[in-house]
This record gives structure tokens, C-alpha cells and sequence, in this order.
């Protein structure tokens, strides 16, 4: 381990294309976290990030003589990329959803109410109280809203991604965003680095 | 307001980090682990069916080389003499003829005659059969090869032959006539084995048989259900049924060529029986003198049994200790310094072997530490200080006669050797990738020991040093760390030994190898006092599994 620690980050990345166990679960450590995070972006729970997680990363050790070095793509990029791509298949098999235009908003009433009376009671709305009003989000809708909102994708490309119309991706973006909105409605929109506060 | 909406997502989730449980950690390890271990696998998997296939391949090749090239001498031995050459070669040669005769013809009567363990068979196999020219003749054959005891033969058998097609049948009895000649001037037969003698005799026939009427040899192996004692009682139930007569077979024509064949017959009879005496003879020795019938009756002194050439592998281990004659060097007139190397060597490998008779080919590979330690001794005379006094007389002649007179003490000093060992404790240690091949002669083989010398050479490749040397600056010994820069990265050996082996089971052996070594370059460079060649004895050890 020591010996690990001691090497630059092209040599650990060297030493990961070339096989090494020791170089991976370091490389894991680094940056599992944030790759977590996506992970729970496009799940439905906790248990379910973590199961694409680790087939996310089973996926980038499988990959690793794909990624090349000195490309100048960070490892983490390259990375995330692998994981919202097994991501969106783990959804597409497990969750077995379809991205339709006439998609019906299966949000279960109870939740919602539940959700924001949740939130009342405190004071304010914490990342975890946002990330479950996305992972409460029907599976297309969050699948959509993840890539535009936080992969930077136009519609194009993510109905090219997902092989589905562009108007479909803007019908369900659309909806989304209603349906937070309507969780969020009553907090006021905090600036970038303020707390969101309930009522 | 949409964009208020996902600017607060994107703020507050964009780079959301949550450490995942430990669990998950701890299931991925153990699944690259898995992969990298069944990669693993495979490979090793992949390298032992390669390896496998290419022994079993290679031992094959050689086999039937060696056969092959057994077959050519006694084919062109057979043809010179006009002799049955009934050696071991041809002997598994004329066996596999004859049942594929045999197999053949059995099938064609098992297929014809279901039922052919009745007591008619006779005339159920001649109403059965529709009995081909071709499947008659094997039929008639193979009676006829087999049943050369037989006094009472009838002829209507042979009369297969009286048809348009009779000219296969007519090769066949000059063959037989050539073949009665042949045994009859044979004079030291060759057979070996008695209850094959009958179809050795058989085999030569039915193989010229099978090259006369082209016949395409179906290798089948007889069965539990085609038993000798079955197929003898058909065939001969075959023969001797008097309805085989077909109007097809019998004409006078062939009757008479038939009775000549006969007597020609009778003769090869007489004198297959006294081989078959002979043989026993023969058998009876070998088995006394605990030989193979091919160790007595092989010709050839110089020819290497088959059983002696072969292939096998091994693992290898060895200790050697050596004892470099350095240099000594002297930093002035009074002193001399000597300096020692001692070396020690562990190897492990394995070899593979190739053996031709009493001459060996080993070729190995193997890794070999050696290390190494220094002392330093140095050799000086000097004036010892403290010397002693002597009395000084001087010779004096008074009135003519030489006289000593005490004249007074001097003090003298001497000059003493004094030898000093400077062990520096210095040690190193250096790997290398050892590469030996010899070629060894056996003096003596016996049935479990074998001995003799080999000779050969030893290349070694450094792949790993570590420890220190000593320098030399200007007279002063000091040490320097050793770098692989300062050994050279290759190193030649002569070596020249005696091996001894102990058979331990008919395939496995144990070998013992004590040899001098003699290194022909030298081990360091750049260095003044370990360049010089080392040599030493060493001892191998090998456990060889022939293949």
C-alpha cells in the first residue's frame, strides 16, 4: 500500500490499465464517492446505487484497456461516462420503464404528500431531501432530468442516447420539473450557497 | 422558473459525494479478485493443454518415426533374403493385417448370417449369403490363412476363384508357392511367439493379399462378441460346407489349379510347423535369458531399441560451492594481500531430456542464487623492533695462531612474516536465469542404476544483484554497493561430471550429478579484484519422468 501511495497519478493509472488489483481499489477510493453520487441520481434508492456502483465499477475494470491514457480525459470522466451507462441499463432492466409520450405520471400521491410533509417539519432542505425528491421521480422522468440537468445534455443528444424522440426527452423534462416543482413550490429558491428553507 | 429549478438541483446535487457502504468495497475486491483469478486460470489452463498436446504430439511424431523407419529396414531386409522377416515391427505390422482381414470378414458374415452359432451355419450362410466375388475370396482367405493345420481341406473353397475374376485367386496361390519356397530355405526362422506364429505366417500372405485385390484395410477391432474361438468355428463351418458351390465357383479349371495350391500348401504347412518348433525354441531361451525376442535377435548391435529412445522431463535442484583463486595483489614490496571469494550457489529448474540409447540431450532452465562472501587477508614483512644482542668476536693472530677476541654486543633486529585475515563481512547476493545443456554418455546401464559422464555448457543471465563488492583505490580496499552495472549479464559455464541414475518405478527416476564447473568469463567488471574466473563443484539433483 505504501508503495502505492508513493507513485504519481499516471503511474497509478498505468498500473490500473495493466491489471493491477492493488492500483483499482485505490483508484475506488478515490473516487467512489463522487460516482455514488451520480449512482444515486439515476436510482430509485440507496441499495440500488450501490448495486450500480459496484457493477459500475466491475464495468471500468473490465474497460480499463479502453481508457487511454494520454487522451488528456481525466479518469473521472472516463469513469462517470462507464457508470451512467450501466446506470441507465440497470434502470432499463430492472425498473423495466419505457419512455413514452403518453407516459403517465406514476407518482404515488402518498409519497408526495408524504415527502413534503416531511420537509415541513424541518428547516431546511438538505442535499439528501433533494436527491430523494429525484429518486422519486418516475424512472423516465429522472432518467432525463439527470442527463440534461446535471450531464449538460441537449435533447438531441439524449434522445439519440436513449434512442427515443426529442420531443418525448422534452415531455418528460417538462414533467419533472413539475413535479419537483411542486414538492419545492412553497420553498423559497435559495442563491447557490444558502440553505432551501421550508415555508 | 425552469432554470431556478434545475439550478438548484445542479447547486446542491451536482457534486454530491456519499461514501458507499464498505460492503460494496469489499464485494468488488473480491469480484476483480475472482477475474484476475480466473484470467489466471485460463492462462494456466491454455499453457498445460498446450504443453500437454505438444508432448503427446511430439511423443507421437517420434514414435511413429521410429516405426516407420524399423518398417523401411526390415521391408527392405524382407525383400533380400526372401525371408518371412518376422521381427517386432512386422509383427505388429502383419498382426493389425490380419484382423483387419479377420474384422472384416466377420462383419460381412455377422451381417449376412445372423444366426450363424447354429448348428447349419453351412447351409444357412451359403443360402444367406449372396457371398461376393470379393467377400468370398476374403472368406476362403482367411480359412485358408488360418486353417493351415488342417489336413482335410476341401478344395471346393478355393474353386471360387474358376470365374472371369479368377486371376486375384491365381496371385494368390503363387504367393503361396513363393512363400512355402521361402520358408522352406529359411534357415534361422524368426519367430517368436507361439501362439502367433500361425498368423505371422498368415499376416504376410494376407497383407500381399489385401495389395493384390486393393482392398481398402477397415480397422475395426474385434470384439467380445467376435471371439477367436466364434470366428474359427464360422470360418471353418464356412469352408467346409458342402452347398458352397455355387455354379459361379466351381468349374474344373479351378479345381485343378486348386489341388496344385493345395500341395504347395501342405508344404508351407510342414514347414510353418517346424518354424512353429523352432520358435519355441527360441521363446524358451528368450524367456530364460530374460530377454526380449528383439534384444537376441536384432542383428544390429549399433541399432537403438525403440525403448531406449525417449523423451522426459524433470525438476532439478542444485547446490554448488565455489572458491574464487583471486588475485594477489601487492601494495608494496613487504605486502601482500590476498583476497577470497567464496560462492555458493542454490538452483531450481526443470529439464527436459531426450535419450538415444546409451547418449543423453539435457537441456534445462532454472533460476540460481549465488552468494557470495569476501575476506581479505594481507601478508606483510617487517622489521621486528625488538631484536636481541648478539656477542661480537674478532679473529686475532697472535704469534701464528688465530685467536677470537670478544670485541663487544650488538643489537640486532630481524625481519618476521606477519599474516593478517581482515574478514570484511561483505556479502552479496545475485540471481540468475540458468540455461544448462549437456551431453552425457552411459558407461554402464544396468536394470535400475545407470552411470556415466557428461559434459557441457552452463549459461546464466543476471536478472538480480544486491549486497556489496569490494574496490580497490590506490591500494585501499573499501566497498561499494554492488549495481547491476558492475555484473556482467552474462555468464558462461564449462561444466563436466558424472551422472548416476536410480530407476525408481519404470517411468520415474532420480538423478545424481556431481560436476566441475569452471566459469570461462568473468563474473564482475570494472572491478580489478573480482574480475578473475571462479570455478567450484557443484551437485544436481533430478527427479525424471520419462515420457
Amino acid at each position: 500500500m505504501l508503495f502505492i501511495t508513493k507513485m504519481t497519478p499516471n503511474q497509478l493509472l498505468h498500473k490500473f490499465v495493466r491489471g493491477s488489483n492493488i492500483a483499482f481499489q485505490k483508484l475506488y477510493d478515490q473516487y467512489s464517492s463522487a460516482l455514488m453520487g451520480v449512482c444515486l441520481r439515476f436510482s430509485r434508492d440507496h441499495a440500488d446505487a450501490e448495486d450500480m456502483l459496484q457493477e459500475g465499477f466491475i464495468k471500468i475494470y473490465k474497460a480499463r484497456k479502453t481508457f487511454d491514457i494520454e487522451s488528456g480525459f481525466s479518469f473521472y470522466t472516463w469513469a462517470k461516462r462507464i457508470m451512467i451507462n450501466n446506470a441507465i441499463n440497470y434502470c432499463k432492466k430492472n425498473y423495466r420503464y419505457v419512455f413514452s409520450d403518453n407516459e403517465l405520471e406514476i407518482v404515488d400521491p402518498d409519497s408526495e404528500n408524504k415527502s413534503i410533509e416531511g420537509y415541513k417539519s424541518e428547516l431546511a432542505i438538505t442535499e439528501a431531501k433533494l436527491l430523494k425528491m429525484v429518486q422519486e421521480l418516475p424512472d423516465g422522468y429522472r432518467t432525463i432530468f439527470n442527463l440534461y440537468v446535471f450531464e449538460n445534455l441537449t435533447h438531441l443528444e439524449i434522445s439519440e442516447y436513449l434512442g427515443i424522440s426529442t420531443n418525448t426527452s422534452k415531455s418528460q423534462l417538462s414533467r419533472a420539473r413539475k413535479i419537483l416543482q411542486k414538492k419545492i413550490e412553497p420553498i423559497p429558491v435559495p442563491n447557490t450557497n444558502e440553505q432551501i428553507k421550508v415555508f | 422558473m425552469n432554470e431556478k429549478i434545475d439550478n438548484i438541483f445542479r447547486d446542491n446535487l451536482g457534486n454530491v459525494q456519499v461514501h458507499p457502504a464498505q460492503s460494496v468495497k469489499n464485494g468488488l475486491v473480491k469480484e476483480v479478485r475472482s477475474i484476475i483469478y480466473r484470467k489466471a486460470l485460463f492462462s494456466i489452463a491454455i499453457i498445460t493443454t498446450s504443453v500437454s498436446v505438444l508432448v503427446i504430439t511430439s511423443s507421437l511424431v517420434f514414435q511413429n518415426a521410429n516405426k516407420g523407419s524399423n518398417d523401411v529396414s526390415h521391408d527392405y531386409e524382407g525383400q533380400n533374403t526372401g525371408l518371412l522377416s518376422l521381427n517386432n515391427s512386422l509383427e505388429q505390422t502383419t498382426s493389425k493385417a490380419i484382423n483387419t482381414e479377420d474384422d472384416f470378414d466377420l462383419e460381412s458374415i455377422e451381417n449376412d448370417t445372423p444366426n450363424k452359432l447354429e448348428p447349419n451355419p453351412p447351409e444357412l450362410l451359403a443360402q444367406k449369403s449372396p457371398a461376393t466375388n470379393a467377400d468370398l475370396l476374403t472368406n476362403s482367405q482367411s480359412n485358408y490363412s488360418k486353417e493351415v493345420t488342417t489336413e482335410a481341406r476341401n478344395s471346393n473353397v478355393f474353386s471360387l476363384e474358376s470365374t472371369g475374376k479368377k486371376t486375384k485367386q491365381n496371385d494368390y496361390s503363387i504367393t503361396n508357392e513363393i512363400t512355402a519356397i521361402q520358408l522352406i530355405k529359411t534357415q534361422k526362422p524368426q519367430l517368436h511367439s507361439e501362439p502367433n506364429s500361425k498368423n505371422e505366417i498368415t499376416a504376410m500372405e494376407s497383407s500381399k493379399t489385401i495389395e493384390s485385390s486393393n482392398r481398402k484395410p477397415k480397422e475395426v477391432r474385434p470384439t467380445d462378441k467376435y471371439s477367436q474361438s466364434n470366428t474359427q468355428s464360422n470360418l471353418n463351418s464356412l469352408e467346409t460346407a458342402p452347398e458352397l458351390t455355387h455354379p459361379r465357383f466351381s468349374t474344373e479349371e479351378g479345381l485343378t489349379q486348386e489341388s496344385s495350391i493345395t500341395y504347395d500348401f501342405h508344404k508351407t504347412i510342414d514347414a510353418s510347423n517346424e518354424l512353429r518348433e523352432l520358435d519355441k525354441v527360441y521363446s524358451e531361451l528368450d524367456s530364460e535369458l530374460g530377454n526380449t525376442p528383439t534384444e537376441i535377435h536384432n542383428c544390429n548391435p549399433f541399432e537403438i531399441g525403440s525403448d531406449k529412445k525417449f523423451w522426459s522431463i524433470g525438476i532439478a535442484s542444485g547446490y554448488g560451492n565455489y572458491s574464487n583463486s583471486l588475485n594477489s595483489s601487492s601494495q608494496n614490496a613487504d605486502v601482500q594481500r590476498a583476497t577470497a571469494i567464496n560462492s555458493k550457489s542454490n538452483y531450481l529448474g526443470v529439464f527436459t531430456s531426450r535419450e538415444l540409447g546409451r547418449l543423453k540431450f539435457s537441456l534445462g532452465t532454472g533460476i540460481e542464487r549465488m552468494s557470495q562472501s569476501y575476506s581479505v587477508s594481507t601478508i606483510s614483512r617487517t622489521e621486528e623492533e625488538i631484536g636481541s644482542y648478539v656477542d661480537l668476536y674478532e679473529v686475532v693472530i697472535i704469534d701464528g695462531n688465530p685467536t677470537q677476541v670478544y670485541v663487544g654486543q650488538e643489537y640486532v633486529t630481524s625481519l618476521v612474516e606477519k599474516e593478517e585475515e581482515i574478514t570484511s563481512g561483505l556479502t552479496n547476493q545475485i540471481d540468475y536465469l540458468q540455461i544448462p545443456f549437456s551431453v552425457g554418455y552411459d558407461l554402464f546401464r544396468g536394470s535400475r542404476f545407470d552411470a556415466g559422464f557428461s559434459a557441457g555448457i552452463i549459461y546464466n543471465h543476471q536478472l538480480n544483484s544486491t549486497g556489496y563488492v569490494l574496490n580497490e583505490l590506490s591500494g585501499v580496499i573499501n566497498s561499494l554497493e554492488l549495481d547491476k552495472s558492475l555484473v556482467n549479464k552474462s555468464l558462461w559455464h564449462y561444466q563436466m561430471g558424472i551422472t548416476i541414475n536410480r530407476s525408481i518405478t519404470q517411468r520415474i527416476s532420480v538423478r545424481v550429478n556431481p560436476r566441475l564447473r569452471i566459469a570461462s568469463s568473468t563474473q564482475f567488471d570494472k572491478l580489478r579484484i573480482q574480475s578473475t574466473n571462479y570455478s567450484g563443484l557443484d551437485i544436481n539433483f533430478g527427479l525424471q519422468i520419462k515420457l
